[in-house]
């Protein structure tokens, strides 16, 4: 069964111990996660800590596109970290591919690398956090980090919007159509037909 | 340097962390956040699709609708959109807190209702667009606008054959 990061808030009331995971980023959003411990946004004050190894990790800052010669790397490194655990889907490309989602040398974000590991691995999906943003500004992360430990609600909402109309636009546009008529007022269209 | 000396400085810089999660924080008011369409002015003519460089914004047509995705996980905030968008209809708010344990949440559909050709009955442009067209548009060619490209092109062929709706002015 697919744990929800709900569920995961009930099972882990400790400190955040995060692995940093480079599935093939650019550098930017590692830089902005480096930011995050640095003096101005410390989080370690909240407990957040980077360490070494996945092993030592409740969960996974991922960053990058997961490009196909690092998908096994991936995979392992997500297999080590000890249950319960979380992955942070960092930037535009863990979340959604970014401006390589359908390149040939690329997986496509993490929802395609859930994909593969279900079907060729057999793991199930860790819950996760998407935080968007090219690459997201420090304080994103941190948002995203206290959305996963609950102390947040998250605001972002799907949005869909249907335009409303029954089955009489084409007599409205005729209407529209007829009331423009001015503009063609003093230009016709002459025909010269044999030099008339 | 001495340490002395050291925790002097300290003390005169004094505390630079910010509270954040628990404190809101300021954004410039030109920062590139969270890109929004305006469901109510949107016509659908693709312009910032065909701008967006990762396709985060994806233009479909779906039976009588044409649907204007915006997929937030994939945007990179470069806010082409916005400046492509003849309507002002999109537009890249202060907003960063994107965070979400939901995936779908990062979706926002725009579904547009489609006027049918008046010839073969396909729906091929929004109402919102052909309006806007006949606005700008100098009109002289009569219902012609309503027709689908198809058959727009056919409907000279038509005239010189001397059937059909020729329209002459």
């Amino acid at each position: 069964m697919e744990t929800r990061v709900e569920d995961y808030r009930k099972l882990v009331k400790r400190s955040l111990w995060v692995f940093h995971l480079n599935s093939g980023s650019c550098n930017g959003c590692d830089i902005e996660i480096l930011n995050v411990f640095a003096p101005r946004n410390d989080v370690e004050r909240l407990g957040i800590k980077l360490v070494g190894s996945p092993r030592h990790a409740d969960a996974i800052a991922l960053t990058g596109p997961v490009t196909r010669e690092c998908l096994p790397k991936v995979v392992d490194a997500i297999k080590a970290v000890p249950e319960p655990k979380i992955v942070l889907a960092i930037g535009a490309c863990a979340c959604g591919g970014g401006i390589w989602y359908d390149t040939y040398s690329v997986v496509g974000g993490v929802k395609e690398l859930y994909r593969i590991m279900k079907e060729e691995y057999g793991m199930e999906a860790p819950p996760t956090v998407f935080i968007p943003g090219c690459p997201p500004k420090p304080e994103a992360i941190i948002y995203g980090v206290a959305v996963a430990k609950g102390m947040i609600e998250p605001k972002q909402r799907r949005m869909v919007y249907v335009e409303e109309g029954g089955g009489d636009e084409l007599a409205r546009m005729l209407e529209e159509v007829n009331g423009l008529r001015h503009f063609s007022a003093g230009f016709k269209v002459r025909r010269d037909v044999n030099g008339t | 340097m001495g340490r002395i000396k050291l925790m002097g400085l300290a003390v005169s810089i004094g505390k630079v962390t910010e509270r954040y999660p628990f404190a809101p924080v300021e954004v410039p008011d030109d920062y590139r956040g969270k890109p929004v369409i305006d469901p109510g002015i949107c016509t659908g003519c693709g312009a910032c699709a065909s701008a967006c460089p990762p396709q985060a914004i994806q233009v479909k047509e779906e039976g009588e609708f044409r649907v204007v995705h915006l997929f937030l996980g994939r945007c990179i905030f470069c806010g082409r959109c916005q400046d492509v968008c003849p309507e002002g209809a999109i537009r890249l708010t202060t907003e960063f807190e994107l965070a979400t344990p939901n995936h779908d949440d990062l979706h926002q559909f725009v579904r547009l209702r489609m006027v049918r050709c008046v010839r073969c009955g396909r729906p091929f442009d929004t109402y919102r667009h052909l309006v806007r067209s006949l606005r700008e548009v100098p009109f002289i060619e009569g219902e012609r606008l309503l027709l689908c490209p198809e058959c727009r092109a056919k409907a000279p062929l038509d005239w010189l054959e001397g059937g059909g709706d020729g329209n002459e002015g």
